[in-house]
Parts: structure tokens; C-alpha cells; sequence
């Protein structure tokens, strides 16, 4: 049995199937950054819940689903593995009643249920792609504008704050290079 | 008329750029995308994550569909013999 973080819901009561009125708090809410593989995190707490159903071709308490992770913080969630291979072992009821399937609801509707930060799993991951990708392009623009400012000789380096008494190229530019000066027949073709 | 006097890392730099939108535009041609990777466009990657979690959804639910028809059809055999 893993411990259970200040604040959880506990294990017995999350047997009871009480998942329906989650409100999304979790151990990533309370600087957890992964929620999912922490010990009392949604899955593991899903591996301790199932052991409590049980297992209709056998009518016995089922085993686990999931071997929570023994390492907590950043990275549990990796060393998270499935404990069952036949899916006939899956406690799909709760209450050992033929037809009853409440563990099987209960574990379904997880995909719905905003447990990971205030989301649901599709959509929390949907926004690291988001984010990802955003960050990613905002990167590649910033790079190609400024090897094009650092490149160009048209822009006045003077009228950028940190250039102003410098009169060098940024710090960012690679070349250091003092700005070049106009020839005098350029400077004379201005209107 | 304001002219430039060094023109040659402008063009540079723009042929840099139409290099680059080149490479692009081969890489949606090849693949037959128009989003490759995330930084292409992420609002569109994202939507592109969420249809591949509501069609795996959707594929489960016809295996689960097909099974209970795939039974159902076996019971109606058993009780019309």
C-alpha cells in the first residue's frame, strides 16, 4: 500500500468508486509536477482500487492493475507499468454482482475527468503540444529575425536602447563589430 | 530616395528565408500534410492531438460494439436451435 499525499482522497474511499465528483485536485496541484505516476496519483490509485473489485471468471478479489511507481516527484510516471497481461483479469465490477460493471465505469470515465491540473488527460496533453510547438516556432522566428538584424546594414542600431550608447550591435549578435558607416555618396543621396 | 549601400545581407538573408519556405513547402508536399511538426501550427497540432485521442475512442468503441454483436449473435444461435 502507497502512501497517500496531505489532502488526497484516501484509498478505501476511492474503492467505494467515488470518482464521479472529482474536482480535479491532485497532487499536481499541490507541486507535484507528475501527478499521474505519483504514488496515490490518479493510475496508482487505480491499481490500488482494482485490487478491491472483483474478477467475474473467477468471483475472487482481483490484484492490481498497475505497479505504482516506487520513486516519487518528476519521472514517476515512467516507471509506471501495467501488472496484469489478460485483460479477463480486469476487476470490471465493483461488486462482485453478475452484470455489475462500476469498476469498469468508474475507470472509463477517468477519461473524461479533469485529474491532471484542472484537465482531462487529452486535453492537459493537448496543450504540452500546443505549448511545445508554440515555443518551438516563436524560437525559430526569433533566431532567423535576429541573424537577419545582426546581418543587415540598414537597420540604425542607434535607435535600439541598448545600442544607443554603445553604438555596437547588440549583445546577442555574434559579430561585434561596430556599426558600419555610411560612404558619404550614400549619405548625400538621402532626400 | 534612400538607398542601400550594402544590399547584400538583405538578399541573403531573403534568400535564406525562401530557401527555408521552399524546404517547407517540399516537406507538405512529400508527406501530403500541412502540419509536419507542432511549430508548423500549433493551435492545428493540438486539434491534430485531441482527434487522435477521440478517434483511438472511436475504434474502441466499434471493437466493443463488434464483441457484444459477435455474442449476442452467438446467444440468439444457442436459443433459436
Amino acid at each position: 500500500m502507497t502512501s497517500i499525499p496531505k489532502g488526497r482522497t484516501s484509498p478505501a474511499k476511492s474503492r467505494r468508486g467515488n470518482w464521479g465528483d472529482d474536482t480535479g485536485a491532485g497532487p499536481g496541484d499541490s507541486g507535484n509536477s507528475d501527478p499521474i505516476g505519483y504514488p496515490g496519483g490518479r493510475l496508482s490509485q487505480c491499481g490500488e482500487w482494482g485490487a478491491g473489485g472483483w474478477v467475474r471468471s473467477e468471483r475472487r478479489r482481483g490484484n492490481r492493475l498497475f505497479n505504482p511507481p516506487a520513486a516519487s516527484g518528476v519521472g514517476a510516471a515512467a516507471n509506471l507499468s501495467v501488472a496484469i497481461t489478460d485483460p479477463a483479469l480486469i476487476a470490471a465490477s465493483s461488486d462482485g454482482t453478475p452484470g455489475s460493471n462500476g469498476n469498469a465505469e468508474a475507470m472509463y470515465a477517468l477519461n473524461s475527468q479533469n485529474i491532471i491540473s484542472g484537465q482531462s488527460p487529452t486535453d492537459y496533453y493537448s496543450g504540452i503540444v500546443f505549448n511545445v510547438g508554440n515555443n518551438a516556432s516563436n524560437a525559430w522566428r526569433n533566431k532567423a529575425l535576429r541573424r537577419w538584424y545582426c546581418s543587415s546594414s540598414t537597420i540604425s542600431w542607434r535607435r535600439f536602447p541598448e545600442c544607443r550608447w554603445t553604438k555596437r550591435r547588440p549583445t546577442w549578435c555574434s559579430t561585434r563589430t561596430p556599426i558600419p558607416r555610411r560612404p558619404r555618396s550614400s549619405r548625400r543621396s538621402m532626400t | 530616395m534612400r538607398v542601400n549601400p550594402d544590399p547584400y545581407p538583405d538578399l541573403l538573408a531573403a534568400v535564406a528565408q525562401t530557401q527555408q519556405q521552399i524546404q517547407t513547402d517540399e516537406q507538405e508536399i512529400a508527406s501530403g500534410q500541412s502540419v509536419n511538426l507542432p511549430s508548423d501550427d500549433p493551435a492545428a497540432a493540438a486539434l491534430l492531438a485531441q482527434n487522435a485521442g477521440q478517434t483511438a475512442q472511436a475504434d474502441q468503441f466499434q471493437r466493443s460494439i463488434g464483441s457484444v454483436q459477435g455474442e449476442i449473435q452467438n446467444a440468439d444461435t444457442a436459443l433459436s436451435r
